[in-house]
């Protein structure tokens, strides 16, 4: 199923994950596939990352550790 | 006109300034180059022959005058239409364009219009920079200048195609998941990914802010060095650009390279084809006869990265077009629809477990993977150069494995925000392909000092050259 210009998809019942979006129910559930092992890994990774990791880690780290 | 397709853009601001060639005759040599370049590649948006040409001429009175100062003054470049100049419409390589003129040149047009350099213009990319192969359904699609069945690798494929064919030295580009490497590589030219933050985002389209970086496409590893030398740097109009001091890149360019070390990451190496396995070797053979010492490194799990940064980029990206996904759906191309809309359905918790996990990932592969190693070579392409036809998976059930595979070796070091610099392995007469060098933060003047080097080895060459 691809994407085009004529898509227009009848409406996901309510509740649904992104509801707005006008998507055929085949690429939802694509979607939602690709998603879900993607989110396997967030949640194994979670379990090994402290309560204090923070977003600004990250580019605290980088200009911590330049090296010119 | 054979010469000057060959020239870097600094040994061209050379010649200019020697006045052995005025820009009014180069930039049109470059516009009749780029014209031929678009006719086999698709590779131009916009052509601003005229604008160009005027500029040339008031480069050429202020050089003869005494009056120019700029490190590329009269030179001709183009750049990816992602860029915002004042009083233009970037196209976005999209059918949805922003709603007015920008008010002002992004900074990284306004520095290197600083710097005297002339645009001749705006090039081709993936829509809205939203993938790695060229392919574009709006604009159709770029093809490779070696082999136009061939793709040019996106998303910033026309820089790509432009450099690699001779009609310009350099042009900016940008890379959230690969769009400076993968078309550096499929064109066999090089090209710089900065640190994430070395170079200001401000005025260029955004796709994923937390992984976006602009960077520059060029045939000679000196043209990265002078070209991010004018770009980096500290910008209050962009609060992520790093303040730290940008050094002299061109001084690095001689920096001894002997007895760095080069790690390889021979497992995660091995996933990639064959002949790629073969041109990683090749690639790490020549810098060990340079005098860099080869050992083995390993990185985190790389699927680990790959399923994080997809957890940054899709979100990110979704909601950049949170706006235009719900209002004009059906004014996307096929593949861009689907995967801005794969975003939405990321839950916010896993979207910040991504990012809150970002700093410790980078920590650990700094301690760990670079605690013996200087810089890590990876392929770029995990395959050979892959044709148009058989990556034209528009937005089906084949997109996200296809797309995953041209991005493999790419994506996850944007989640780390390494700098990586491009190298094209030796053609030997067969399709070019490429080897990208992973940096520690913020060294890119040592990936350029080994990447000068290697091009006393691996000279760079031209797709088409004038017999």
């Amino acid at each position: 199923m691809t994407a085009s210009a004529k898509d227009s998809a009848p409406k996901p019942p309510a509740g649904e994950i992104a509801a707005y979006l006008d998507m055929p129910e085949e690429r939802r559930v694509l979607a939602k596939a690709h998603v879900a092992v993607l989110s396997e890994t967030a949640g194994r990774v979670a379990l090994a990352l402290p309560m204090s990791a923070d977003v600004d880690d990250f580019r605290r780290v980088l200009a911590t550790r330049a090296e010119q | 006109m054979s010469d000057l397709a060959k020239l870097s853009a600094r040994a061209l601001a050379l010649e200019l300034r020697n006045k052995s060639i005025s820009s009014a005759e180069a930039t049109k040599a470059a516009i009749d180059r780029l014209t031929a370049c678009h006719e086999l590649t698709n590779c131009t948006i916009t052509l601003e022959a005229e604008e160009a040409i005027a500029g040339a001429r008031g480069a050429d009175t202020s050089i003869a005058n005494g009056s120019a100062k700029g490190a590329l003054t009269g030179v001709p470049l183009a750049h990816k239409d992602m860029f915002d100049r004042k009083g233009k419409i970037p196209s976005w390589g999209a059918k949805i364009r922003r709603d007015k003129p920008a008010d002002e040149d992004a900074t990284a047009i306004a520095r290197y219009r600083g710097a005297g350099a002339l645009q001749i213009a705006a090039l081709h990319l993936t829509e809205f920079a939203y993938g790695p192969t060229g392919h574009n359904y709006v604009l159709g699609h770029a093809r490779n200048p070696w082999d136009p069945t061939r793709i040019t690798g996106g998303s910033s494929g026309g820089t790509a195609a432009a450099v690699a064919f001779g009609a310009i030295p350099a042009g900016l580009g940008s890379d959230t998941g690969g769009s400076l490497r993968v078309p550096a590589a499929c064109c066999g030219i090089t090209s710089i990914k900065p640190t994430w933050g070395r170079v200001s985002r401000a005025g260029a389209m955004p796709l994923a802010p937390q992984l976006d970086t602009v960077g520059v496409i060029a045939r000679h590893v000196e043209d990265l060095a002078l070209m991010l030398g004018l770009l980096a740097g500290p910008d209050p109009r962009d609060p992520s650009a790093s303040a730290l001091p940008v050094p002299d890149y061109m001084a690095q360019l001689e920096r001894p390279v002997r007895g760095l070390k080069v790690g390889l990451d021979e497992k995660v190496i091995g996933e990639a084809h064959l002949d790629v396995q073969r041109m990683v070797g090749e690639v790490a053979g020549i810098l060990e006869k340079l005098g860099l010492v080869r050992k083995t490194c390993a990185f985190p799990d790389w699927q680990t990265l790959d399923h994080l940064v997809q957890l940054v980029q899709l979100p990110d990206a979704g909601a950049a077009h949170a706006a235009f996904i719900r209002s004009r759906p059906g004014d996307y191309g096929p593949q861009v629809r689907s995967r801005v809309e794969v975003g939405h359905f990321v839950s916010a918790v896993d979207h910040l477990t991504a990012l809150r996990a970002r700093g410790t990932y980078v920590q650990r592969t700094l301690d760990q993977t670079f605690k013996d190693i200087d810089i890590a070579i990876l392929p770029i392409l995990a395959d050979p150069l892959p044709t148009i036809a058989e990556l034209d998976v528009g937005g089906g059930p084949k997109l996200q494995a296809a797309m995953g595979r041209v991005v493999k070796y790419t994506r996850p070091v944007n989640y780390l925000g390494l700098p990586t610099l491009t190298l094209p392995v030796p053609r030997n007469g067969g399709l070019p392909n490429g080897i990208q060098l992973v940096g520690k933060p913020f060294a890119e003047g040592l990936l350029f000092a080994i990447g000068q080097a290697y091009q006393r080895e691996v000279p760079p060459e031209i797709a088409r050259p004038l017999s």
